[in-house]
């Protein structure tokens, strides 16, 4: 569904340029629910906006899809953005037009690409559980409906993305549970790509496949393991149930085309690391030190879960 | 339809904007409609006066068409019955007024008539020259004296016709005579006819329109024969020539409007055409196009004047409008990107906000309508600026001219409406955020220095102004026709000199910043910094604020101005109130017929006249001036009686170096006292003291004068045109023989001359000549353009501060709820609800007051920069006494409490606002609403 390759975005002002990608590598096929995480300024709203086809990006390659994100005209970016991709942000303000009802606001895309079918947006919002709020403005909603009426509004016009800015980040864990649960459904039933980005690792562990970006390119991956999927679909489990991420993930350092990875910022300065390292290959493992360790290298390497990291 | 549901929404959300933007397309268009109309009602005015004026016999609507057999044998019957036929049933239509009258004529070439002897033998010398005619009407606009009515044909070779019983005894015929008319037939053959006279008539009212051009005259002259008789008999079968047919219509144009104008001009124009077409030969005499054109050149200069008065403030309500569409686009900023960013492309959103300008601009049309109908008796009934009087009955009328105008203004401020939206259209949610960052760049006009391009531009008029390269003077011939330019041109002015101000306002903030720096107190310490931060932000209501406060200066200025000059004009033409030429009684010299020896009537007549509060005698002559024994041209030698002269004469303090009084008592110091003008005492050195002799009177008698002041203007006198003496007029009667004077009335304010005369004529005074200046101030003031040049100022200046108001309080909500989040977390770090409402209305002291102060500075600038030009444009060569710039207190006054009253209403509404605003809950969602 979605392959980017050597993304490069930079923001220009006056006197300062920001380089938010550079050169990012991500897939995510079809049908997939993965999230994205990173701290801030790391630049997934960024890549989040770009695939959603509010930015362009300035070099590179980014495929949604039949669309070129890159080569695409005003006019097949409007098709994209009616069609094909579904937006949610964390913000409310941005999703919904506040003086009008949830119904209509469902209807608003669907009024924007041509003609409005009612039926559908009812059942949308009979989707995510509103039925009985179809006429309430949205002052009237509270913070987790609305964020509903924004998922019911990002699927109106059937597209096969779905991107979520951060859904759960300003409603509480029980309603995030709740908006993760529609999505896993949507994902389920209608067969939707969902991207969901966010800084919250317990959103992070409901998905199949996490990805990590830092400084601008995809650093980590985290898989679920065979089994943990299997299990959480039987159960379809209860929240509240405290558990820290990366139990139920295998995790993985991502390697570029190039051979290019990105090393912790924490690992290098426990090493003392500074510019120049020494790496070496055993075989089977590369090992990585500061500069005149190469001697005893045996014993001292791994440091916990670092023993898993595999080049793929 | 379903967007249509989704465009109400959002208008009844941003119902605020939306309706003051409605107002502002409201105002618009009624402000151009009323233009139209006004000057549609006015024409009638006109055209009842020019009827009045141009009527010379024939009522002013007439028309008159006449074919006249030419070289041609044969007359072409059937063409005249179509022509006839023609004028008679189709032309009324056309010209689309009721008919007042109508009348047509057929007759026989004139031939000389001779009473058939009769067979009693009395015979008849007398020839008369008379003519045989049908005209239509006769039957009901004649009385019988004598006999019947002819019957149609002719028998026996004999014709039946009636005549003027006046021709009867004049010639001394009777009824039932037989005369003998030569008439020719269609070969150029004579034919005599036998013409008996059936009867005799006269008119029932000669004063007929119907008789206006065949009148009483030409019935003299006439055998007049029935119709039948004429078409039948006469042409038809015994195949006479014609010599000539008219047709005369006399139509009633005392409803006629602007939009009539034009059809009406283009059926006359085309008349003789289609005449000609019918019925060779045939001419249109008489016509009334010529004045039809001179309306339509009067209504479109009227027009055009008014219009171009209006439009700095038409400008303004378009700016207005943008201004206000913007911030309701500012606000809507967010639904906008939402809408973007689910797919709508920026012409969905562009075609959205045009339907919705567009859906204001119908309403705002149809609300227009009667607004314009309403501004049109306001510019009608306006005296002066800002002083409306209740004038009874002020004709408005519609035309095709105001919906043009209405439509064009909608049109331009839907599209000023619609306009900003281009900006926004393309924007998504991610530029929207970024665009919050950096939006404190200095505008547009500041980057490229269009404020000094334009005061340049300014500048520049100014100088071709000053140098007369703009002919002021040109086109228009009445009086009250001042040229545009002199109300473009200072608006230009005042907006580039308004914009220049503004890029100083930041600079002066930062100045007094530096100053005070830390030494204010909190509430001003905050509103500097906010003004100094944002300052671009109060720009566009702050130009909005100098342009009203500008242009009502001006304007009020320029109304006053003008009005002031030309009542001083007339006033000082007159010299007072009233100016009485009486009839002297006279006797002839026995030995020169032309000296009279005048008996003066007793002067004792004028006192104690009803609403006369001063006479003065004056007289007024030429006389021969020697200076030193040497001839010094003609001059005209006044004469007064000092102290009755300063009771009744008009002077204007500015006019002379020290009061006028001065002067009269001067002249009562001495018998052979004499003031003299100042360009005739340069000329001859004169000085006071000088001795100088005048010669008057008949026989030149010498008057000798001493000079004992110099004047430079004196009431009624024009020192261009001729050097002037003034002198006593006890001394100059002592001297010469009495001649004739004026006498100069003071009438009390309000009161009516004739009394006065009634009185005059009692006590044996035989007034010939009374010459009152209030009556021409009076039809000066009520003229159409005059009025309307009052009106359309004053109504430009409500609806400026109007919009002002509006922009203020549009401005500042938005402003207030902008900044909630900001006020919200100044009030939780403790500032006080007043500190709070300090801080608020001191930015607005700051801003509103300063362009408040700035407006009145650049008005009186702009004043002093651009009036003296108004005086190019009235009457040229006669501007005495000097034009001078007025600036009522009145005036004044009155712009200070208009505007007064809209910032207090402004700054109470305010208050309100900010207690209504819920800044915790402001604070609480955040800066993305």
């Amino acid at each position: 569904m979605i392959h980017c390759e050597g993304l490069v975005k930079i923001y220009k002002t006056d006197d300062v340029e920001v380089v938010a990608l550079q050169g990012l590598n991500l897939t995510v096929e079809d049908g997939e629910m993965m999230a994205i995480i990173g701290n801030s300024g790391s630049g997934k709203s960024t890549l989040l906006n770009i695939l959603g086809g509010l930015d362009r990006p300035s070099a590179g390659q980014a495929i949604v899809g039949p669309w070129n994100l890159l080569k695409m005209t005003p006019e097949q970016l409007i098709e994209y953005k009616r069609g094909t991709v579904g937006f949610i942000w964390q913000n409310n303000g941005r999703n919904l037009v506040p003086y009008l009802s949830a119904l209509r606001n469902v209807e608003l895309p669907m009024l924007i690409r041509g003609k409005a079918d009612r039926a559908y947006a009812k059942q949308l919002l009979a989707a995510v559980g509103l039925e009985h709020r179809m006429g309430s403005r949205l002052a009237q909603l509270s913070g987790g409906e609305q964020q509903r009426v924004a998922i019911a509004i990002a699927l109106a016009n059937r597209p096969s993305l779905v991107l979520a800015d951060e859904p759960t980040g300003s409603v509480d864990s029980a309603t995030g549970e709740r908006v993760l649960g529609i999505f896993r459904n949507l994902n389920r039933e209608f067969g939707v790509t969902i991207v969901i980005v966010t800084h919250d690792l317990s959103v992070a562990d409901k998905v199949d496949r996490v990805v990590a970006i830092r400084d601008g390119m995809t650093s980590t991956e985290w898989v679920k393991r065979e089994g943990e999927t299997a299990k959480e679909a039987g159960t379809n489990e209860v929240s509240g149930e405290p558990r820290a991420f990366g139990e139920r993930h295998e995790e993985f350092v991502v390697v570029d085309r190039v051979g290019r990875l990105q090393i912790p910022k924490s690992y290098l300065d426990a090493m003392g690391v500074e510019g120049k390292a020494v790496l070496e290959f055993d075989g089977r493992r590369v090992i990585l030190g500061p500069p005149g360790s190469a001697a005893d290298v045996d014993g001292q390497i791994g440091g916990g879960r670092k023993s898993g990291t595999e080049t793929s | 339809m379903r967007i249509l549901v989704y465009l109400f929404l959002k208008m009844w959300q941003n119902r605020w904007f939306t309706i003051s933007t409605l107002l502002g397309l409201t105002v618009a268009a009624a402000f151009a409609m009323s233009i139209p109309m006004y000057a549609d009602g006015t024409l009638k005015r006109v055209v009842a006066k020019s009827l009045a004026e141009k009527t010379k016999g024939l009522p002013a609507g007439s028309l008159y068409m006449k074919f006249q057999s030419g070289a041609a044998k044969m007359t072409d019957l059937e063409g005249l019955a179509e022509a006839d036929r023609w004028i008679r049933e189709e032309l009324p239509g056309r010209i689309g007024f009721p008919t007042e009258a109508f009348s047509s004529r057929t007759a026989l070439p004139p031939s000389t008539v001779r009473k058939v002897q009769t067979a009693s033998g009395e015979g008849s010398a007398q020839l008369a020259r008379m003519e045989l005619a049908e005209q239509s009407g006769v039957e009901e606009k004649i009385e019988l004296k004598e006999g019947r009515m002819p019957r149609d044909g002719m028998k026996d070779g004999v014709v039946e016709a009636l005549v003027l019983h006046e021709t009867l005894s004049r010639y001394g015929w009777k009824v039932g005579d037989t005369l003998a008319y030569d008439a020719k037939d269609a070969d150029g053959k004579t034919r005599r006819l036998s013409v008996q006279l059936v009867g005799a008539y006269h008119l029932k009212d000669e004063t007929d329109l119907s008789w206006a051009i065949d009148g009483k005259e030409k019935l003299a002259d006439t055998l007049l024969v029935t119709r039948g008789t004429m078409e039948g008999a006469l042409l038809g079968d015994q195949r006479l020539a014609l010599d000539a047919a008219g047709w005369f219509y006399a139509f009633d144009l005392s409803e006629i409007r602007i939009g009539d104008l034009s059809s009406l001009i283009g059926q006359l124009s085309r008349l003789e055409i289609e005449l000609h077409r019918m019925l060779e030969n045939t001419k249109v005499n008489l016509s009334f196009i010529d004045m039809l054109h001179e309306f339509n050149r009067q209504s479109v200069l009227l027009q055009a004047m008014l219009f171009a008065l209006a439009a700095p403030v038409l400008a303004m309500v378009l700016y207005y409008v943008t201004l206000n569409a913007k911030q309701a686009l500012d606000r809507q900023k967010g639904d906008i990107s939402v809408l973007q960013s689910r797919g709508a492309s920026p012409r969905q959103i562009i075609a959205l906000y045009a339907i919705e300008a567009a859906i204001l601009g119908c309403v705002a049309l149809l609300a227009g309508l009667a607004l314009a109908w309403f501004m049109a008796k306001t510019i009608g009934s306006s005296s002066g600026f800002l002083s409306f009087v209740g004038r009874k009955s002020i004709p408005v009328g519609w035309n095709d001219a105001a919906w043009l105008f209405g439509g064009a203004a909608t049109l331009l401020a839907v599209v000023a409406t619609a306009l900003p939206i281009r900006a926004h259209a393309g924007t998504s949610v991610v530029e929207h955020a970024r665009s919050r960052a950096n939006s404190n760049r200095p505008p547009l006009w500041q980057r490229w220095y269009a404020d000094l391009a334009l005061l340049a531009a300014c500048a520049a008029g100014w100088y071709l102004l000053n140098a007369g390269r703009v002919p002021l003077a040109g086109g228009v011939d009445n009086e009250a026709g001042i040229q545009p330019v002199l109300f473009v041109l200072p608006a230009l002015f005042l907006f580039a000199a308004g914009l220049l101000c503004l890029r100083l306002f930041p600079l002066m903030l930062r100045a007094w910043n530096a100053v005070m720096n830390n030494r204010v107190p909190v509430t001003m310490y905050l509103t500097l910094t906010q003004l100094s931060r944002s300052a671009a932000a109060f720009y566009p209501l702050m130009i909005l604020m100098i342009l009203t406060i500008g242009l009502g200066v001006y304007n009020a200025s320029a109304a006053r101005t003008m009005d002031v000059n030309a009542n001083d004009r007339a006033l000082y033409q007159y010299g007072s109130d009233v100016v009485l030429k009486t009839a002297w009684e006279g006797v002839q010299d026995e030995n020169d017929a032309n000296k009279i020896y005048y008996n003066e009537p007793s002067f004792q007549a004028y006192r104690n006249l009803e609403g006369v509060e001063a006479a003065a005698r004056v007289l007024s002559a030429t006389g021969k001036a020697s200076v030193g024994g040497k001839a010094a041209g003609n001059v005209r030698l006044f004469g007064i009686d000092n102290a009755d002269f300063a009771g009744t004469a008009w002077f204007r303090d500015d006019l002379f170096p020290i009061h006028p009084y001065v002067y009269l008592d001067a002249l009562g110091q001495t018998e052979q006292a004499a003031l003299v003008s100042a360009a005739f005492a340069e000329r001859y050195g004169l000085q006071p003291g000088d001795p100088i002799r005048v010669g008057i009177g008949y026989g030149n008698e010498p008057l000798d004068l001493v000079v004992v002041a110099i004047v430079p203007y004196w009431p009624s006198l024009y020192p261009d045109e001729s050097p002037f003496v003034v002198a006593n007029l006890d001394y100059v009667y002592q001297q010469t023989e009495k001649m004739p004077y004026d006498v100069w009335l003071n009438m009390e304010d309000g009161a009516k001359l004739a009394p006065a005369l009634e009185t005059l004529a009692e006590r044996g005074i035989a007034v010939v000549q009374a010459d009152d200046v209030r009556g021409e101030l009076i039809d000066r003031r009520n003229h159409p353009a005059q009025g309307g040049v009052f009106g359309i100022l004053s109504l430009g200046f409500l609806i400026s501060l109007l919009v002002s108001l509006l922009g203020y309080l549009i401005f500042w909500f938005f402003a207030l709820s902008r900044r909630a989040v900001q006020l919200g977390i100044l009030r939780a770090m403790g500032l006080s609800r007043v500190q709070l409402t300090g801080m608020l209305l001191l930015e607005q002291l700051f801003t509103t007051g300063l362009s408040v102060a700035a407006g009145l500075g650049l008005g009186t600038l702009a004043s002093r920069l651009f009036l003296p030009f108004l005086q190019g444009g009235g009457e040229t060569g006669r501007q005495v006494p000097p034009f001078r710039i007025v600036f009522d207190s009145d005036d004044t006054m009155k712009l200070y409490a208009a505007t007064g009253i809209m910032l207090a209403a402004g700054a109470c509404l305010l208050v309100l606002q900010l207690r209504r605003l819920r800044i915790a809950q402001a604070v609480k969602l955040g800066e993305e609403r």
